[in-house]
């Protein structure tokens, strides 16, 4: 595995990893922004993943920016173009450590370091009121005409049924069963846009499929 | 190319339900750190199973968990859920009983959650209650539900009758002097004859809310 992957979104291409490591001398407090805004939705599912509650991924996101800050004033990159496979090696070992318990509760991070970051990134969680959000999903599984599709996704998402079990006891073809997650993926995307949320360009990708 | 079989294979709905191994997930996890459209369908699916509406187990286990004068609210959805079906029953129902005053029937919802073999259900019933009528979710459409005494025997139609409703759930109606001198047992039955217990119910006189 490398960690060279090109960068697929087109908004996002514009500056490579390396780009802003090498900047970095001309303008620190820009390239601290920028990594953390290109970053920190992505580095957040990863804690979330790991079934770590957001106040806690978000202190461990803190962490995992500090390390790669430190680690780019100090010593610098191999591979510049790696930033991001570096970020989410950091990442995933600090959230090891986390449910080991060898990190502290309150973590006393450098404020001065962070303080100039500006969240211009949000995530759906962050963008979007907890109500809405809820109203949003209700709004979907009442919205699915085939009742076929709110089952599937109750059991996939609610009972967290493996999708053989799924399958097999619904008589679904693998294409099937991922033709019900895609038109569940378009029917929310409707809904957040509905509700005025475009950002992040949530519901053009979506549409776009 | 990866992405579009990131795309394909709705990698993201299934990492957000655990279902990659670890080496799939490790590959998406790395494709995320470049791909914002990747994310904003993980963020998305997130959302969904976050938020999921789970009325079921809103619903489940008020009535037998807590006291009685605490379950109204859950009643009076069930009134609402079951109402509107059950109604037409009802009425054809009073054509051949003696009408019942709503406050003399105590309504409630036995959910699979609350359920299960070794469990008898204490229903608690106003002293003038003169029905009870239950209703049990979730039963297997193949499957009906029949009430039984001890041995196994199904109870004759003066004491308790039975129906199912379109949205799969069944409701059974027992005379409430009965199930307060014993209990009745639920057991779900399949074509051939084969039984599964749900376990069984009784009514109990409880002290009005207050």
């Amino acid at each position: 595995m490398t960690y060279t992957e090109p960068l697929t979104d087109p908004a996002s291409a514009r500056d490579a990893p390396d780009s802003l490591l090498t900047a970095r001398s001309a303008d620190a407090v820009e390239l601290r922004d920028e990594i953390y805004v290109r970053y920190r939705r992505p580095l957040m599912q990863v804690f979330l993943q790991r079934r770590i509650d957001r106040d806690a991924a978000q202190d461990l996101l803190q962490r995992t920016f500090l390390q790669a800050l430190k680690k780019i004033r100090t010593e610098g990159l191999d591979d510049p173009g790696n930033l991001g496979g570096y970020l989410y090696r950091t990442a995933c070992k600090l959230a090891t450590a986390y449910w080991r318990g060898e990190l502290s509760r309150r973590y006393d991070h450098d404020g001065e370091l962070l303080s100039s970051l500006h969240d211009e990134s949000l995530s759906l969680e962050e963008a979007l009121d907890h109500d809405l959000l809820a109203k949003s999903v209700r709004e979907l599984m009442t919205k699915l005409s085939v009742p076929r599709d709110r089952e599937v996704l109750e059991r996939f998402y609610l009972r967290e049924e493996p999708r053989s079990a799924i399958r097999e006891s619904m008589n679904l073809t693998e294409l099937q069963f991922n033709q019900v997650l895609w038109r569940a993926r378009q029917r929310f995307a409707e809904i957040l846009r509905k509700q005025g949320f475009a950002g992040n360009g949530y519901a053009a990708h979506s549409v776009d499929g | 190319m990866e992405h579009m079989q990131f795309k394909s294979n709705q990698t993201a709905a299934a990492y957000v339900a655990h279902e990659l191994t670890e080496q799939q997930q490790e590959a998406f996890e790395l494709h995320m750190m470049g791909c914002s459209e990747c994310v904003n369908d993980v963020e998305a699916w997130r959302a969904i199973k976050s938020h999921m509406p789970d009325a079921a187990v809103v619903q489940a286990a008020k009535p037998f968990r807590k006291p009685w004068w605490a379950g109204w609210g859950l009643a009076a959805s069930f009134v609402g859920a079951v109402g509107i079906s059950g109604l037409a029953g009802w009425f054809a129902h009073a054509l051949v009983r003696p009408n019942l005053d709503t406050t003399e029937t105590a309504i409630f919802n036995l959910p699979a959650l609350t359920r299960g073999v070794s469990e008898c259900h204490t229903l608690p019933v106003a002293a003038n209650a003169r029905a009870v009528v239950l209703r049990v979710p979730g039963i297997a459409s193949e499957r009906s539900l029949v009430a039984t005494n001890e041995s196994g025997q199904e109870l004759p139609g003066a004491q308790y009758s039975t129906r199912k409703q379109r949205d799969g759930s069944w409701v059974l109606r027992f005379d409430a002097d009965f199930l307060q001198n014993g209990p009745a047992y639920l057991v779900t039955r399949n074509p051939d004859g084969a039984d599964e217990s749900l376990g069984c119910v009784v009514a109990a006189v409880a002290p009005p809310a207050g």
